[in-house]
């Protein structure tokens, strides 16, 4: 956390509405792609956002502070929301993308493909522990570094290094057994 | 933000501390080109919906901190607060000034905002020339006394003028008469300068209780040296200045 966002947050704890706006537009960007590749739907993945910053208005009023990263508390709230949001459904395979992946670059068709290749990586990925899910996301959906994604998971490089490798390697084979059944 | 680097070196960090064997290694490094480019793009943002947490975002927020006033704004806003109550007194002390003045005008000895008044005359000698408030204010004081004598109230009135004879034998002050004692005549015609008068009006009449010269003529008799009240020392008779008080000379 650079020492503009750390003025950025005292100034958002004291009720600067212009601070917590800059907050807002600075980091909803990056939780709802977390979020959205996460529920694979948008009107869900923009709840599950404005939850997660009413949570940081919460954690302002407890006085909470952020001794590591600001961005990997976010994270670590929205993965939290996203878990009670399984929790509650009871299902957590069920695959609820609505959306087709949009891009200039390709046909319906191979959009159509990709899409489907999405929804088995996210129905894959469910299937994953929380934390493979997590690193997954973070190291190839937002890039993050292996540092970056130590900071918001608590974790060292080295320990995000082996569970990067583990969460592929199940993911590839879940995949992989996937294709062999179909 | 998005990251851009190349797969390779995203990858880079892949392997850790569990070797990947030979030939799974190349195999997870292509898998995972495949990962970035599926995880990559993301619908976007539905913008009603999301201007919509927005709002409720910072709607939230406003509820929250009652007093939502960052570090320097605090500070500006004391001295707002400061500039405000300041603006206020004056305004206050002003309209209430002009207003003491405006009722306090027409007020006669006697009246309940008469002292108000003689007090806004004692706050304009420190705006005005002394000389220049010194004759206003004379002239308002014989003025009052006219006033009085013309209505028929009764007061006690103070004011200050020249004494002057008429060609009939009568003295007045501003153009009051004043009755003496014959016995007083010979008194009245040795003061010189301006006299203060102190007295009563009642029912049209002026009686003088006290009459205070500002000095006495060298020509005056001996005898007047020693009247009524005692002792008296007339300032500038032996033609020095003197700081000693003015004599009051009763005369009814």
């Amino acid at each position: 956390m650079t020492s503009d966002d750390t003025a950025l947050l005292e100034r958002a704890r004291g009720g600067d509405r212009h601070a917590l706006a800059m907050i807002y537009d600075e980091y909803s960007p990056a939780i709802y792609r977390y979020l959205y590749r996460r529920v694979g739907n948008t009107g869900l993945a923009e709840d599950l956002t404005g939850q997660v910053f009413l949570k940081l208005l919460e954690a302002f009023q407890r006085d909470q502070l952020w001794n590591s990263s600001f961005r990997g508390w976010l994270y670590r709230i929205a993965h939290n929301l996203v878990v009670d949001h399984y929790r509650k459904q009871g299902d957590r395979n069920q695959v609820e993308l609505e959306e087709t992946l949009e891009s200039d670059d390709l046909g319906p068709e191979h959009g159509a493909e990709l899409t489907i290749r999405f929804q088995k990586i996210r129905g894959a990925l469910n299937t994953l522990t929380e934390e493979q899910a997590q690193v997954i996301l973070l190291r190839f959906g937002e890039g993050l570094s292996n540092r970056e994604v130590g900071e918001i998971m608590a974790r060292s490089e080295g320990a995000i290094k082996a569970l990067q490798h583990r969460a592929l390697s199940a993911l590839r084979r879940l995949l992989l057994e996937e294709e062999v059944e179909g | 933000m998005m990251d851009h680097r190349p797969s390779n070196e995203i990858n880079s960090g892949l392997v850790g501390e569990e070797p990947l064997n030979e030939q799974e290694s190349p195999a997870l490094l292509a898998f995972t080109q495949e990962l970035e480019a599926l995880l990559g793009p993301v619908p976007p943002r539905e913008e009603r919906r999301a201007r919509a947490n927005r709002s409720a975002f910072l709607t939230a927020a406003a509820d929250q901190f009652t007093t939502p006033v960052p570090a320097p704004a605090r500070w500006q806003g004391w001295w707002r607060r400061l500039l405000l109550q300041g603006t206020t007194l004056v305004l206050f002390f002003s309209v209430s000034w002009m207003s003491a003045r405006v009722a306090s005008a027409g007020s006669l000895p006697g009246d309940t905002l008469y002292p108000v008044k003689l007090t806004v005359e004692q706050i304009d000698l420190l705006l005005y020339d002394e000389a220049q408030w010194e004759t206003q204010v004379q002239s308002q004081r014989l003025s009052e006394v006219l006033t009085l004598l013309q209505s028929g109230r009764k007061a006690e009135v103070e004011f200050q003028g020249t004494l002057q004879q008429s060609s009939d034998g009568s003295w007045h002050i501003g153009g009051i008469a004043l009755d003496f004692d014959p016995e007083k005549q010979i008194l009245i015609q040795h003061m010189c300068g301006p006299v203060r008068v102190q007295g009563v009006v009642a029912r049209g009449e002026f009686q003088v209780l006290y009459l205070t010269p500002s000095c006495l003529s060298l020509e005056a008799p001996e005898h007047l040296l020693s009247p009524i009240p005692t002792p008296l020392i007339f300032p500038g008779r032996d033609g020095a200045p003197s700081s000693e008080p003015i004599n009051r000379y009763l005369v009814s």
